[in-house]
C-alpha cells in the first residue's frame, strides 16, 4: 500500500553551502554543512513561527563540516546527555554538548591528543538501553580502520565485557541456589550485593576510551559506519565492500561484496550508507551501482542478502542490473518499527521502501521551487549551477510525536537536506 | 724528496702516512663575501679567473686542489667537512669524484654562455653531458649551489635557464621588453607559441593601433584541452576574442611570471580570468599554485577565478556521455585533499574574500564526499 508525505515546513538557504548531514532527536534537528556550520533546529514550532526563527548556530571549523551525529540519553540519576559530535573536512572530531532547553552548545574534548591526530571520517554513536552494556562511539579513518570508543558518562567506569561475566556468574550461582535452596551462603551474597549498589554520589565526568581498532585487510577509504543494538558494527568501504564485525570482540564476522555491475575500475560500486533496523536484524546496505544507486538488505544473524529495493525499468527487462535511484544514493533511515526504509539520493529524490515486501511505496520528488518562502529559493548556485533538481544529501525518519504540529503527533514523518542548502520537513498523510 | 723509508719511518699510522703522501693542496674559494655582489658583465671573468687557477695549479704547479663551497642548495652554511671538493683524495670515492667534475663542467658551461652572451636552457646542459649528470634534477641541483654560492639574486643571471614549457595564444601582437638591456622579443598573433624567456623587470607592450575588446583570458591544465581550446577558436567565423594560457600541468615560473605581467596589462582590466583544470586533487593543486603563490608574489595571478572542471558537472553529464568516467580517490588522494583544504582555508593561504575561495572548497569537499575524481577533457 502506498504512503503519500506531505510538507509541513521547509526552509531554504538553510547554509551558507552544500549540506552535508541531517540528524534528529528531540527537542532538535541537526544539520551541517560545508559552511563550517552546525545548526540546532527546534522540532517544536508555533504556528506561526518559521525553523529560521528557532534555530542555533555553531561555528565548527573553517573547512566545512560533514557527518553529524547526537548521542542523546538520560543516565542514571537523571542526568541528560545530548551530545552532538561532527567531523570536518580536515579530518577532526568535534564533540558539542547541547542544552536541551536553549540549544547552548559547550566544546567537549573526549578523545586524546594522539587519536585527534587520526584523519576521521565516519562517526557514529551507538545508545545503549541496557545499564550493563557501555554506550559506543564509532569512527573510521581514511585509510580504513575503524575506532571504537566505550562512552562512560560517570567518573566510574563499567566495563560491559566485566559485567557480563559477573552477570553470568551470578546466573550461574543462582542456579545453584535453585538447585540446593539450603546453600549456607544465601546470607553472604545478599550483603555483597546489597555492598554493590549502595556506592554513594556519582560523579559526572562524559569521557571515551578507547576500546580497539578494527583494520581493513587492505587500506581502502572507508565511507560508512552503522552500529547494531545486538552488538554488531557495519563498516562500508569505497571499494564497494560493506565489513561486519563483532562490538564486543572487534573480530570481523562477515564481508559482503560484489554489489552492482562488477567489471571495469570505472564501475564504481562506492558504498555511501549503511543503516541496521531498529530491532538490529537487517542492514541496508546504499552503494553505487556506475551512475546509479542501489540498495540491498542484508540479515545480520546469518549474514545473508535477503533482497534489493529496486525501481521498474527498462534495463530490468535487459537484465543489465536493477536501482533504486537513478543517481547515487547518500543516506538511508529506517523507521522506528523498522518496517520501512526511506533512502535518497542525486536524483533528487526521497524513497519509501516497504522492508517486508520489497517494494517501493512512496516517492517524493524535490524540486527547487517547493520552498515555501519565494527569498529562500536557490536555484542556482554561486558558481553557476543549476539547482532546480536538487540533490538529496540526507535524509532521516521522524518518530511521532517529535515534530510539534497537526497529525505529528500520530504520524511519522521524513526531514531531508539537499544541495540547493534547504531542509525540509514531511510526515505521513491520514489518521492514525 | 724524502724516500719511501723514511716517511714509513716518521709516520707512525696509515692515516699520516696517507697525508704525507698527498700532494700539496691550494684551496680556491668559490664565491664572495655575502655583501659583494657580482655585476652582470663581472661574472665571467670570475668564473674565467677561476678555471684559469684551477689549471695552472695542475698544469705549472702540479699541487692538488680544493674547491670550497661555503653556502649549500637552500643558502644555508656548510659545515668545514662537507664544503669541500677535492681533486685528489684518498677518501674519495666514484660519488664524490664525480661531484668535482660535475661543478668544473658546469662552471665551463656558464662562462662560455656568458661570455658569449647566450641562453641556453638546463635541457641542453644536461643533453650536452648525460654521462656525468646522469640526471637533470643534479644540473639544477648544482646550478642552484653555484647561484647561492656566488650570492646571486636568480639562478637565471648564469643564463642557464628551465626550457619553456607554457604555451599561449593571444589575439594581438605583443612585444616583451628587457628594461637593462633594451632588448626585446615579440609573441606572434593569431597563433600557439612558446612563452618566450623574459626577466621579472620586462615590459610588456602591446603592438596594436586599434586592441579588440579581450573578453577572456583561459588558462588551462591540459595542452590537450588548450589545443581543442584553439581548434574550436579558429574554426569559428567571428570568435571572441580571447587569450588561452596552458602551463602543461604543473606550471614553471616563467608561465605564472607571464600571467602576473598580462594581469598588469590596463587593456586586460574588464576582461574575466578563468582557469580551468582536472577535477581531481592535483587539479585543484594546480589551480592554487596560479592563483597564489607561497614564494614571490610576482609568481601569482590573483585575478584568476577557478571555473571549472567541477566533479557535479562530470557526475551530472555522467549518464549522458560515455566519454565520462570517474575513479575512485585513492588513499593518497584523499589525504592530499584533507592537507590542502586545511592549509588552504584554515590556515589562510587562501584569504576567505577570493573569489576563487568558494569554488575551490566546495570542489575539494564535494571530490572528498563523493570519493571521486574525474579528467576535464571530457567536458571541455
Amino acid at each position: 500500500m502506498s504512503k503519500i508525505f506531505i510538507s509541513t515546513v521547509n526552509c531554504g538557504k538553510a547554509h551558507d553551502a552544500d549540506i552535508y548531514g541531517v540528524t534528529i532527536s528531540n527537542p532538535f534537528t541537526v544539520t551541517c554543512s560545508g559552511d563550517g556550520f552546525v545548526k540546532l533546529w527546534f522540532n517544536n514550532l508555533l504556528d506561526n513561527e518559521t525553523p529560521k526563527e528557532r534555530m542555533v548556530s555553531q561555528f565548527v571549523h573553517k573547512t566545512g563540516v560533514h557527518h553529524v551525529d547526537i548521542f542523546h540519553s538520560v543516565e542514571r540519576t537523571g542526568v541528560e546527555f545530548y551530545i552532538i559530535s561532527c567531523v570536518s573536512f580536515s579530518g577532526e572530531i568535534f564533540f558539542y554538548s547541547v542544552n536541551t532547553k536553549n540549544g547552548e552548545m559547550s566544546a567537549l574534548e573526549l578523545l586524546t591528543k594522539d587519536e585527534m591526530k587520526k584523519s576521521f571520517w565516519a562517526v557514529k554513536w551507538l545508545k545503549s538501553d541496557d545499564k550493563t552494556l557501555n554506550h559506543r562511539f564509532a569512527a573510521t579513518d581514511v585509510k580504513g580502520n575503524t575506532y571504537i570508543w566505550k562512552f562512560h558518562p560517570f567518573e566510574q567506569e563499567i566495563d560491559d565485557v566485566e559485567e557480563m561475566k559477573k552477570k553470568l556468574a551470578k546466573e550461574k550461582a543462582d542456579k545453584r541456589r535453585t538447585n540446593n535452596r539450603n546453600t549456607p551462603n544465601k546470607d553472604e551474597d545478599n550483603q555483597a550485593e546489597e555492598i554493590e549498589e549502595d556506592q554513594g554520589p556519582i560523579a559526572v565526568k562524559p569521557h571515551l576510551v578507547l576500546q580497539g581498532v578494527i583494520e581493513p585487510s587492505a587500506p581502502n577509504f572507508a565511507t560508512a559506519i552503522d552500529m547494531s543494538i545486538k552488538g554488531l558494527i557495519a563498516t562500508g568501504f569505497s571499494s564497494g565492500s560493506v565489513v561486519i564485525a563483532q562490538l564486543t570482540t572487534l573480530r570481523p564476522i562477515y564481508t559482503f561484496e560484489g554489489f552492482g555491475i562488477q567489471g571495469i575500475e570505472q564501475n564504481s560500486n562506492t558504498v555511501r550508507a549503511l543503516k541496521f533496523s531498529p530491532t538490529g536484524n537487517l542492514l541496508a546496505a546504499a552503494n553505487d551501482s556506475g551512475s546509479y544507486g542501489c540498495v540491498s538488505l542484508f540479515e545480520t544473524d546469518y549474514g545473508e542478502r535477503v533482497g534489493d529495493f529496486t525501481v521498474p525499468s527498462h534495463s530490468n527487462q535487459a537484465s543489465i542490473g536493477s536501482y533504486a535511484h537513478s543517481g547515487w544514493v547518500f543516506d538511508l533511515s529506517f523507521n522506528p518499527t523498522g518496517n520501512f526504509l526511506a533512502t535518497c539520493g542525486y536524483d533528487s529524490k526521497v524513497r519509501v521502501w516497504d522492508v517486508k515486501t520489497k517494494e517501493r511505496v512512496s516517492t517524493l520528488n524535490l524540486s527547487a521551487d517547493d520552498i515555501e518562502n519565494e527569498e529562500e529559493i536557490l536555484l542556482e548556485d554561486e558558481l553557476g549551477d543549476s539547482l532546480k533538481r536538487p540533490p538529496v544529501m540526507g535524509v532521516t525518519y521522524i518518530d511521532k510525536g517529535v515534530r510539534s504540529g497537526l497529525g505529528n503527533d500520530t504520524n511519522e514523518g521524513l526531514a531531508c537536506v539537499c544541495l540547493d542548502r534547504s531542509v525540509r520537513w514531511f510526515r505521513e498523510a491520514g489518521g492514525s | 724528496m724524502k724516500s719511501l723509508k723514511v716517511l714509513t719511518e716518521q709516520c707512525l699510522t696509515k692515516n699520516d702516512l696517507v697525508t704525507a703522501l698527498l700532494p700539496e693542496v691550494r684551496s680556491v674559494q668559490f664565491g664572495q663575501a655575502d655583501t659583494d655582489k657580482f655585476k652582470h658583465d663581472e661574472l665571467a671573468n670570475y668564473i674565467e679567473g677561476i678555471i684559469i687557477l684551477l689549471c695552472s695549479c695542475i698544469e705549472y704547479h702540479q699541487h692538488n686542489f680544493e674547491i670550497i663551497l661555503k653556502h649549500g642548495v637552500n643558502g644555508k652554511m656548510h659545515t668545514a667537512k662537507s664544503s669541500k671538493l677535492s681533486l685528489i683524495n684518498y677518501y674519495n670515492t666514484e660519488k664524490t669524484s664525480s661531484k668535482l667534475s660535475i661543478f668544473l663542467s658546469l662552471i665551463n658551461v656558464i662562462e662560455s654562455t656568458l661570455k658569449k652572451n647566450e641562453v641556453r636552457t638546463i635541457r641542453d646542459v644536461y643533453y650536452g653531458n648525460v654521462e656525468l649528470y646522469k640526471n637533470q634534477n643534479t644540473v639544477v641541483y648544482w646550478l642552484n649551489k653555484i647561484q647561492k654560492n656566488l650570492s646571486l639574486k636568480s639562478r637565471n643571471e648564469l643564463n642557464i635557464i628551465p626550457a619553456q614549457k607554457g604555451l599561449c595564444y593571444i589575439p594581438f601582437q605583443l612585444r616583451i621588453v628587457n628594461q637593462k638591456t633594451g632588448n626585446y622579443t615579440f609573441v606572434a598573433k593569431n597563433e600557439s607559441t612558446l612563452i618566450p624567456h623574459f626577466t621579472k623587470d620586462s615590459n610588456f607592450i602591446i603592438e596594436e593601433i586599434e586592441l579588440p575588446n579581450i573578453s577572456k583570458i583561459i588558462v588551462v591544465e591540459k595542452e590537450a584541452v588548450y589545443d581543442k581550446f584553439i581548434r574550436y577558436h579558429c574554426s569559428n567565423i567571428n570568435p571572441e576574442k580571447m587569450i588561452i594560457v596552458t602551463g602543461k600541468g604543473y606550471p614553471d615560473f616563467l608561465t605564472r611570471l607571464f600571467l602576473n605581467k598580462l594581469q598588469t596589462l590596463k587593456a586586460l582590466d574588464e576582461s574575466s580570468w578563468e582557469i580551468y583544470v582536472d577535477a581531481d586533487p592535483y587539479g585543484i593543486s594546480i589551480a592554487t599554485k596560479y592563483i597564489i603563490s607561497t614564494s614571490d608574489q610576482m609568481y601569482s595571478c590573483r585575478k584568476l577565478i577557478h571555473k571549472g572542471a567541477r566533479i557535479s558537472h562530470l557526475i551530472h553529464n555522467l549518464n549522458q556521455s560515455k566519454h565520462i568516467q570517474l575513479l575512485n580517490l585513492t588513499t593518497r588522494d584523499i589525504t592530499y585533499l584533507m592537507k590542502m583544504i586545511s592549509r588552504l582555508f584554515n590556515n589562510e593561504a587562501l584569504s576567505h574574500n577570493h573569489s576563487s575561495s568558494f569554488s575551490i572548497k566546495t570542489e575539494i569537499q564535494r571530490q572528498l564526499f563523493f570519493a571521486k575524481k574525474g579528467e576535464m577533457n571530457a567536458l571541455y
